[in-house]
């Protein structure tokens, strides 16, 4: 009996470290995969199918748009129409996935382009070559004609937004100052165009100095600075009627204005003998409040996307620095503290930044910094770099340079928020102090 | 009647209109001239289908000749079919024909079953498209069960070494950081350059996005070109030896599992007895008719050391991890790869990763794009098969940043 009892437990001992043993290893083996290849994604557009009254100067011209768009954005690459194997004939036909593979395109965009009369209507789909699926529904865009432009930005929008998790910001204008004539003869005019420089269109005639425009939330309105009463004043615009008027009719030098971000009000920086402080104002109302005391200058107020708080810059610590307080005024915590002066702070959209111009050692920089003041990096180095501007995405960056000597100009660039994708931006004439919409509706 | 009462019911009655009818003056519409809409997949029967009855796809399109450059989609049509499945000889997420034995081991016999063929062939002879239900084999071991992983990045600092030749002069200048590279934006033609006021609406519209995602497309197409080469292909000619090299010979590490797959199953009455044998042989069966999964070969520090080099190296080449900005080298991902014995993916890789945040399907995709691009591998020794032939991969772009 108990050579029995043994034997039992031998046995269960033994079953007992075969399947410790097997549960061990039912696991697959883990594999940590660290390193891999940073490039830009090689995506590939099928040429669009033409339908209607459409010519194929129209689909070139759409598509083009779009391609400009990914690629200016520095984070896609086009495979050239001449290494396509294939060509989507119908914009309903089956893809080859086999075709797409075979260049290497790791996303593919399809479409048709169908004009009747004045209506143009654009479809598009996106596909994962390598999973060989659709990625989400096709969009179809139906405008007039003359918004080919706009529909083109918006399927680039979409197809950037599903490529990279971010949203996009092709869909959007930019306000700045057009600049013509000899440095101390410089004639001023706002101007709007799209965001790449196309449509572009006078806001104000150059009897007068314009500065600094903002966009209103709804990218309606616009507020600037105008000296045309003689004095830099604030004005508010609309960008369509171009009816404007002026913001704050009392005493003193008014400019550097930014909306909130509920287009509710405005805070703007107001120059009163001598002293220049930070004030908002309430658009419906007209009511001033003050939001910083002292005799130092602060300007440039920038609110944060949650209206709760304002980026400034500040003089008050005997430098020009940058400093956050509350949307209300009070207490301001200073968050600049690298070597050289820092000025024009403006709060990403994503509100986890603030983009900057510094001056250090007679170099102009742009930079980004967290909201604390940490991580702070520089993204441009020129003789003049300033007036940075976020795009509706917090993606890119646009701001002015200008070159040096007599006959220096200042031009438009954007760079990527890694300091990647340096690159100008094509305006009519010179410009400067660039400010970018939010993203169209 | 008393004015006040008319002027209120007047009143109401046109509030419950407006209530009812809507009210124009309320419509995005008019503020909005660009209507968007989503415009669904249709199966490849679908598309049969229109093209044979030469329906136009757009309603007032007058000739379907403009959009389909052939001159008789009925009888042109339908021959592509054939031709785009038939020259599949060996789709990579699926497990082809070679020797049973070797793919039967899986835990999953269900994604074994090459049982699509069939299916795909009927649509032909029969013009009739309604069997919308044959391609969902196809398409879930084409399909991946996304759940969402992470995201993106931005360096492109080493663009040559992969980027195929053609490409590089479309190649946007990586990044130099204030380099000034001049980027024009694309010429405005003149006859159209006025832009309004803008509308927006969504329509709705949703299907299936791969219907028909051809297990034909899925071969790799290196027959069918001579010069341009895949990234992965171009890697493997250097780094990887030839698939012939390869011992065919079935590993006998398997040996065990196949004898217990080759039994009849055992019914659970019958699992309750084997239990009593104390053989390993019984365990894994039991374990078997429990759907554990089943064992792996228990690898030794150095063979796991070599499979992960292999992937490794592959992963080097073929992983671009997905654009973006802070969050794009935050995301770590985890993908379940299964593999038959040449090294192929028998399934589309499975997200493990068990948290989702902003960007991290793209940080799924991407990585599912890597290990399908560098597919197969064979570089794997066959020989300790049970111990590769599954793998979690973990993605980790962290230390790839700037």
């Amino acid at each position: 009996m108990r050579y029995f009892i043994k034997l039992i437990i031998i046995g269960l001992v033994f079953m007992m470290s075969k399947v410790s043993i097997l549960i061990a290893e039912t696991k697959p083996l883990m594999i940590e995969i660290t390193q891999g290849v940073i490039k830009p994604m090689p995506i590939a557009l099928s040429q669009f199918t033409a339908i209607g009254d459409t010519t194929p100067q129209y689909v070139d011209q759409i598509t083009s748009v779009i391609m400009a768009d990914l690629v200016g954005s520095g984070l896609f690459r086009e495979i050239p129409k001449s290494a396509h194997v294939s060509a989507n004939t119908n914009f309903n036909a089956p893809v080859k996935f086999a075709d797409w593979r075979v260049i290497n395109a790791d996303a593919l965009i399809t479409g048709s382009v169908n004009i009747q009369g004045d209506k143009l209507i654009l479809q598009f789909r996106l596909f994962d070559v390598f999973a060989q699926k659709a990625l989400g529904e096709g969009l179809q865009f139906q405008a007039s004609i003359g918004n080919w432009r706009r529909m083109a930005h918006k399927i680039s929008d979409a197809v950037y937004s599903r490529l990279t998790g971010e949203a996009a910001y092709f869909d959007s204008r930019v306000v700045y100052i057009s600049e013509q004539g000899p440095k101390n003869a410089r004639k001023k005019r706002l101007t709007i165009m799209d965001y790449d420089g196309a449509n572009s269109r006078f806001l104000t005639d150059d009897n007068d100095i314009v500065l600094a425009p903002r966009f209103s939330p709804n990218n309606e309105e616009i507020v600037y600075t105008s000296y045309e009463t003689g004095v830099p004043k604030v004005y508010l615009m609309n960008v369509d009627t171009l009816n404007k008027r002026l913001l704050d009719d009392q005493p003193g030098m008014t400019f550097a204005p930014r909306f909130s971000p509920d287009g509710r009000n405005v805070v703007m920086s107001l120059t009163d003998r001598g002293n220049t402080d930070i004030y908002s104002v309430v658009l419906a109302t007209g009511r001033k409040s003050r939001l910083t005391t002292g005799p130092s200058i602060d300007t440039a107020p920038s609110y944060s996307p949650d209206g709760k708080k304002i980026v400034f810059e500040s003089d008050r610590g005997g430098r020009q620095q940058i400093y956050i307080m509350s949307s209300v005024g009070g207490d301001a915590t200073r968050i600049s503290f690298g070597k050289g002066s820092y000025g024009t702070p403006v709060w990403s959209p994503r509100g986890d930044m603030i983009a900057f111009t510094k001056i250090n050692q007679g170099r102009f920089h742009i930079g980004v910094m967290r909201t604390d003041g940490s991580n702070e990096r520089l993204l441009t180095a020129s003789f003049l770099d300033e007036g940075p501007t976020w795009s509706p995405n917090g993606r890119v960056i646009m701001f002015f340079r200008e070159s040096a000597g007599t006959n220096g100009v200042p031009e438009i660039f954007s760079v990527d928020v890694t300091g990647r994708n340096l690159k100008r931006v094509k305006t009519i004439q010179n410009g400067s102090d660039p400010a970018w919409s939010g993203l169209l509706k | 009647m008393d004015l006040g009462v008319k002027i209120s019911g007047t009143a109401h009655a046109i509030l419950i209109g407006i209530a009812i009818f809507g009210a124009p003056i309320f419509s995005a519409d008019e503020e909005n001239p660009i209507q968007i809409s989503e415009v669904s997949l249709i199966s490849l029967q679908e598309f049969e289908l229109l093209t044979k009855e030469n329906t136009p796809i757009f309603q007032t399109e007058p000739e379907p000749e403009v959009q389909e450059p052939k001159p008789e989609p009925e009888v042109q049509e339908p021959k592509p079919e054939p031709e785009v499945q038939e020259p599949e000889p060996e789709p990579e997420l699926q497990e082809p024909e070679p020797e049973p034995e070797l793919q039967e081991p899986e835990p999953e016999p269900e994604l074994q079953e090459p049982e699509p063929e069939p299916e795909l062939q009927e649509p032909e002879p029969e013009p009739e498209l309604q069997e919308p239900e044959p391609e969902p084999e196809v398409q879930e071991i084409i399909s991946d069960s996304e759940t969402d992983p992470v995201a993106p990045i931005t360096d492109q600092d080493n663009l040559g070494e992969l980027t195929p030749e053609f490409n590089e002069n479309a190649a946007p200048k990586a990044a130099e950081i204030i380099s000034d590279i001049s980027n024009e934006a694309p010429e405005e033609p003149a006859d159209m350059n006025s832009i309004q006021d803008t509308s927006f609406e969504n329509v709705s519209g949703a299907d299936e996005d791969k219907s028909e995602i051809e297990v034909t497309e899925n071969t790799p197409a290196e027959e069918t070109t001579t010069q341009i080469v895949t990234e992965a292909e171009e890697q493997e000619s250097d780094l990887v030896p030839s698939r012939t090299s390869k011992p065919k010979n079935r590993p006998k590490n398997l040996k065990i599992v196949k004898e217990i797959k080759t039994k009849p199953k055992l019914k659970p009455k019958e699992v309750v007895e084997a239990k009593k044998d104390a053989t390993a042989e019984s365990i894994l069966e039991s374990l078997k008719e429990k759907n554990e999964p089943e064992p792996f070969l228990d690898l030794t520090p150095a063979q796991k050391e070599s499979v992960g080099n292999i992937i490794r190296n592959k992963m080097r080449l073929c992983w671009n991890p997905p654009v973006g900005v802070e969050n794009g080298l935050t995301n770590v991902m985890i993908l379940g790869l299964k593999f038959d014995i040449d090294g192929k993916l028998v399934e589309s890789p499975v997200n493990l990763t068990p948290d989702s945040g902003v960007g991290s399907l793209q940080a799924f995709e991407a990585a599912r794009r890597a290990v399908i691009r560098c597919s197969p591998y064979n570089e794997l020794d066959p020989e300790i098969y049970e111990g590769w032939k599954e793998l979690n991969l973990k993605f980790n772009p962290k230390n790839m940043g700037r």
